[in-house]
């Protein structure tokens, strides 16, 4: 009897052990995407961004994901690694918010990042990028490129992020081509190849020459390229999916963001944060200018460079709205990020109305 | 030589509940042999998998909360499909009964409302309005199949994409939460207007205790009442039924209106009992994963029950899996498609024996 | 076992077909027991046996459908193994069914070139119809399409499909079953000629006096086993019968003396369109029925008998409640439900589907057409208790055999199951029956049974519609008989007052007066 009580409490603390050891070792690090990790741009880019972190910190710390993780059924996801030792926990989409939230209240021990929300708690950070400086680079590039005058633009649903993106492409389009016309198709997914090449479609049939997409596959800018038009990537490089139409793409680059969180957390020095970097911070990357001619990659260039030394903002003042009215605050030189954050109006020359 | 499925002469009871159970254990081990060509052992699968969700209380609770939507949805389809009626839009009543149950939250917001009454009215009127939105909305397939000979299939699934655009408008639109930066989100409900927790701390809401209401109600209607002889008599031999005097058009309208209503409670229990607000997408495809559950549970509510919470049991042994084995997400949809089709390969092998013939006759 | 008659001739002669120790099994059920056939060239065997003997098994192994479980079937000495109908028409076997498979919107000659080979050209099918129906005597005219053609014709077409393969054993399944007296009699001299041209032919019937008249062998099954084979010729229809059901069967005896109370049901002038292209509609029926009255209603299949059944029994509502009276009520307008509180009780032809849910326990089929009754349900609920006592009362009165304490419908013999169905409702003590084919597909013991408690609940004093297709039955318990024929019904006649040929020529649509005025 007592031979099986030892043999029995030997067991217990042998896994005891076990796996105290590697919580005492090691960091536990859990990430939650909203897509598949082969969709090979959003959760696709937040995945590298964690390889990259586990490479650059090594033994130091153990990280797990989570993929497909509905966003009206992630409560429990997040809590199931919070429960499971994960110290530190990334929820990448918007829509995780709340639930990371009320689990960050029953885990007060664990750190929480949640990309892209406002919400924020003493152990839950915020983070996103500024994509839109991005969009203004390859606005630029648009407007030079296009012969036809009208680009094309796949949008995924009318939230602040997407609408201050159109706003910013449009004004970059604009400082190089005053005629340009941009005609905007709402596809009602972050991902569906079949509805966002669609979308393509319908807008090369209406003349564009160069289709610009805020979604997450590759299945616009494979369009442009079946067509023999122009196209830029959203996320991640899509080189290899369209080698002849991508101009550049915009890159969500979240390696240095992880690894420094991580590190943060390592040495204890971990707070509640609410970051919104670009290209300045290597956050967002522009992708090879490609098939452009040598003066219209250097302007690119150059204009990322500007970006990223904060010598341009793409919504320097005057911003007018449709109206002509300028959302300026007065004296300021640029919109706050506030006013950008909550978006939901066009600048002044978009024909078009923000879905509401 | 060839290969014959022969009729059996009889069925029997014992087999119809073992079959099932046989289809679950052929499907782990298929799972098992998958695990192990993934180079992971099929054993810790298996304990992480079915074992240790059983024996944890967090998990035991997850488990009743996933299932919960799944098994209402699933009981009222059961009355559909028992009297062959193919309600494919349960994910549309589902939703319009989230968004119409959750209106009555956003209209009685900070307290709004409240003066006379107080508060103690809106968790029920929630309720009530959810599963009565549900059933207008079920009602509209029936109808036009009662009036017109319209396939009920076709309407039915396609009043599911009305319903998720009318609930993403709403969001984007008239109900968002002016203080959400834009986005598109509803305020969080006010605590009078989530439903009570079974358990302080969890996650086990009021909903879980009505799924079960349900279900126990659901079989004792079918096997004992008038009504739920009428269900099984038009499903099995229609012509017999309007012998018997029943009228096809009342029923089909009946058993709509209680899938509906059942889909519509489950989407309002799931909005006030576990998402606590309206987003643009409140459910996971639950009306669809529930027609499975229907059949797993062969159409009997007892046996939706138990379907449910296997179900439930897959997605939360898959994300443990992935967390703690690092086995991929997929794995769980093809264990998942695995078990069903033992399940349906069971049925078979219950009704026909398989004989093979040889050229020996000759 | 009784000897075989074979004439020195077909001693001599190889069988064409010799069946030899065939056993097939479903399951633990044996339908063919070690049976030994031999059909030879010229001969017409009719196989008999009662429902559920085993005959349709047996014809098809023949056939290619089914394969034995043991034994051999020799092909003129030769053992073949026969893995479709295909194998089997190749070798010379013709089967014509009882249900006809054809195409009511395609011509005569489309629907018999469906059966031809591929390489046949349509050019030439209208011709070889003609010449083969020319040969034997019968018309057919190729182009007409099949929905116009009665069901005599659309037979033709089966019948001719198969003699365009040329077979050397044709095999017919119940053929008269859906036959005027004169088709039948066509019929008959098509046989004859296909006998002597040597074929042979393997006819399977219930009726004994056919098969007394046409048949030159015969074989009856009971329980999957060769009882007898015998020359029906030289045997009574009363002795056969007692081979096939292994005891004397009971004669059917009416009360020696009816006494008719008052007018139970009333029909007036009922019309009701056709529910679909292929229905008939119902023109101005009449009839009046008393209490204790038997009221017979013949008709060749097809003839709006399921339509009358449907309107007397409220499954099709008539417009104008007027049109049908129960004990004085107007009840045309109301549904079954109604019309069974009013004392009425109905029993359809088809007993799998619609009398009984072949699914449901044999309690559960009480519920199916006594559910508005009081003790059946309350409160909306079914008492199933109360069911299995009303199904085990059916069970013990009617002497339904069955397995099990509570079986599935489907499980019960065609026979059994009529008895049930039957017996759920003249156990209620209905004032008015309208039963349809009370007796068809059952063997003679239960239709004896059936037809005798159908006697005694009119001699209780109900007044009863028996619809049927067999002249037999409704000249055994009618007492008076009218005749269906193309959605009309003709006045009903004293059945002792009635011949045979002037009810088969109302059923071919051919005015009785004139006939009797010459």
């Amino acid at each position: 009897m007592q031979k099986i009580a030892s043999i029995a409490s030997t067991i217990t603390l042998a896994l005891a052990l076990s796996t105290g050891a590697l919580a005492a070792d090691k960091l536990k690090i859990g990430f939650v995407y909203v897509g598949p990790v082969g969709d090979f741009g959003y959760s696709y880019q937040h995945d590298q961004g964690r390889l990259a972190m586990q490479k650059a910190l090594g033994d130091k710390v153990e990280t797990t994901f989570l993929e497909n993780v509905p966003e009206n059924d992630s409560e429990r996801s997040i809590e199931q690694l919070a429960r499971t030792g994960h110290k530190l926990i990334f929820t990448t989409s918007f829509g995780y918010m709340d639930p990371t939230l009320k689990v960050a209240k029953k885990y007060p021990d664990v750190m929480f990042e949640h990309a892209t929300g406002y919400k924020r708690d003493k152990n839950v950070a915020t983070y996103s990028a500024r994509f839109h400086e991005g969009r203004y680079v390859i606005g630029q590039i648009a407007g030079k490129m296009t012969k036809s005058n009208t680009i094309g633009y796949v949008a995924a649903f009318p939230i602040p992020e997407v609408v201050s993106g159109i706003n910013s492409f449009y004004l970059g389009a604009l400082s190089t081509n005053p005629n340009v016309k941009l005609k905007i198709v709402w596809a009602n997914t972050w991902f569906d190849p079949g509805k966002e090449a669609d979308a393509a479609k319908a807008l090369l049939a209406q003349g564009a020459d160069i289709i610009s997409q805020h979604t997450d596959s590759a299945a616009p800018l494979q369009e442009a390229e079946k067509a023999g038009k122009l196209g830029f990537g959203q996320a991640s490089n899509m080189e290899r999916f369209a080698p002849k139409a991508q101009l550049s793409a915009i890159i969500d680059d979240w390696s240095g963001y992880y690894t420094a969180r991580a590190q943060l957390a390592l040495d204890g020095k971990w707070t509640s944060t609410d970051t919104w970097d670009g290209i300045g911070k290597k956050m967002v990357i522009m992708a090879p200018f490609k098939n452009m001619p040598d003066d219209v990659k250097a302007m690119a260039e150059k204009t990322t460079a500007a970006i990223g030394s904060g010598a341009l903002n793409p919504f320097k003042c005057p911003v007018l709205d449709q109206a002509g009215k300028d959302q300026c605050k007065a004296g300021a030189a640029a919109l706050e990020d506030g006013q950008v954050l909550s978006m939901n109006w066009y600048v002044k020359g978009i024909d078009d109305k923000v879905p509401q | 030589m060839r290969i014959d499925l022969e009729p059996r002469a009889g069925r029997s009871r014992i087999a119809e509940w073992v079959a099932p159970v046989g289809a679950l254990i052929a499907a782990m081990l298929i799972g098992g042999l998958l695990v192990a060509a993934l180079g992971k052992s099929p054993v810790q699968a298996f304990f992480v998998y079915f074992v240790d969700p059983l024996t944890e209380a967090w998990s035991l609770q997850e488990l009743a909360v996933k299932a919960t939507p799944l098994v209402m949805i699933a009981v009222g389809l059961s009355f559909c499909f028992r009297a062959n009626l193919w309600n494919i839009g349960a994910e549309g009543q589902f939703i319009i009964g989230g968004a119409m149950g959750g209106w009555i939250a956003l209209l009685t917001h900070d307290g709004v409302g409240q003066s006379v009454l107080g508060s103690w009215w809106i968790v029920p009127a929630m309720l009530a309005f959810g599963a009565f939105c549900g059933l207008l909305y079920a009602l509209i397939p029936a109808l036009l199949r009662v009036w017109l000979g319209v396939s009920e299939i076709l309407t039915s699934l396609m009043l599911v994409y009305i319903a998720q655009l009318f609930l993403d408008y709403m969001v984007r639109g008239p109900w968002r939460d002016p203080k959400g930066f834009n986005f598109p989100v509803t305020v969080n409900f006010d605590p009078v207007a989530t439903l009570p927790m079974l358990a302080p701390g969890g996650r086990l809401h009021a909903g879980v205790a009505l799924a079960l209401i349900v279900a126990l109600a659901a079989a004792l209607v079918m096997a004992r009442s008038l009504f739920g002889y009428e269900v099984r008599l038009v499903g099995s031999a229609p012509r017999a039924a309007r012998f018997a005097g029943f009228s096809e058009s009342k029923l089909t309208l009946a058993v709509f209106a209680i899938s509906g209503a059942l889909a519509g409670l489950a989407g309002i229990c799931e909005v006030a009992g576990q998402i606590g607000q309206l987003q643009p997408s409140i459910s996971p495809g639950y009306g669809f994963t529930a027609i499975i559950v229907a059949f797993l549970g062969r159409l009997s509510p007892i046996g939706i029950l138990v379907a449910g919470l296997v179900l439930a049991l897959t997605y939360i042994g898959g994300e443990s899996a992935q967390v703690t084995m690092k086995l991929p997400f997929y794995l769980t949809g093809a264990f998942q498609g695995l078990l069903l089709m033992c399940v349906l390969a069971a049925d078979v092998f219950t009704r026909y024996r398989l004989v093979i013939q040889t050229g020996r006759r000759a | 076992m009784i000897e075989a008659p074979v004439s020195k001739d077909q001693a001599a002669a190889e069988p064409l077909v010799r069946i030899r120790g065939v056993t097939k099994r479903f399951g633990s059920f044996t339908a063919n027991d070690n049976i030994d056939l031999d059909l030879f060239a010229g001969e017409n065997h009719a196989l008999l046996g009662e429902n559920g003997a085993g005959k349709s098994t047996l014809v098809k192994m023949i056939y290619g459908l089914i394969a034995p479980t043991e034994g051999t079937i020799l092909w003129r000495g030769a053992a073949v193994a026969l893995k479709n109908p295909e194998e089997a028409r190749a070798l010379g076997i013709g089967m014509v069914f009882q249900h006809f498979s054809l195409f009511d919107n395609l011509t005569v000659a489309e629907n018999v070139a469906l059966s031809l080979p591929r390489t046949e050209s349509l050019k030439t099918v209208p011709d070889r119809i003609s010449d083969i129906a020319s040969r034997y005597g019968f018309a057919l005219e190729p182009d007409r399409p099949v929905w116009t053609l009665s069901a005599g014709q659309r037979q033709r077409i089966e019948i001719v499909r198969c003699l365009l393969q040329d077979p050397h054993l044709l095999i017919l399944d119940e053929p008269t079953s859906v036959l005027t007296p004169q088709e039948a009699e066509a019929l008959f001299g098509v046989l004859d000629r296909l006998r002597g041209e040597g074929r042979a032919l393997l006819y399977i019937s219930h009726k004994l006096d056919e098969v007394k008249r046409i048949c030159d062998r015969a074989t009856v099954l009971r329980h999957g086993k060769v009882v007898a084979t015998c020359n029906p010729r030289e045997e009574s229809a009363r002795s056969l019968a007692a081979l096939m059901v292994g005891s004397q069967v009971k004669d059917v005896k009416a009360a020696a003396d009816r006494t008719y109370g008052g007018e139970r049901i009333r029909v007036d002038g009922l019309n009701l369109p056709a529910g679909d292209m292929h229905g008939v509609s119902l023109q101005s029926i009449s009839m009046s029925v008393r209490g204790g009255e038997v009221l017979g209603v013949a008709g060749i299949a097809g003839n709006g008998q399921s339509e009358l059944f449907a309107a007397l029994s409220g499954e099709a509502a008539a417009r104008d409640a007027n049109a049908i009276r129960f004990d004085g009520g107007a009840v045309g307008a109301d549904g079954v439900t109604q019309r069974r509180r009013r004392n009425a009780a109905f029993v359809p032809e088809e007993r799998n589907g619609h009398a009984a849910a072949p699914d449901f326990s044999l309690s559960e089929n009480v519920v199916l057409s006594r559910h508005a009754e009081s003790g059946v349900t309350r409160s909306g609920f079914v008492d199933y208790g109360r069911a299995q006592n009303l199904a085990g009362s059916i069970i013990s009165s009617y002497d339904v055999r069955k397995a099990g304490p509570d079986p599935a419908a489907r499980t019960l013999s065609g026979g059994n199951l009529q008895k049930f169905v039957v017996g759920r409702e003249i156990l209620r003590e209905p004032g008015v029956l309208i039963i349809d084919q009370p007796t068809w597909g059952v063997d003679a013991a239960a239709a004896a049974a059936i037809r005798q408690a159908i006697l005694d609940l009119a001699a209780r004093g109900a007044a009863v519609v028996v619809i049927s297709q067999d002249l037999d039955e409704l000249f055994e318990i009618s007492d008076r008989i009218a005749v269906i024929h193309m959605g009309r019904l003709s006045e009903a006649k004293p059945a002792g007052a009635v011949t045979r040929e002037e009810i088969g020529l109302l059923m071919a649509g051919t005015a009785s007066g004139d006939a009797r005025a010459h």
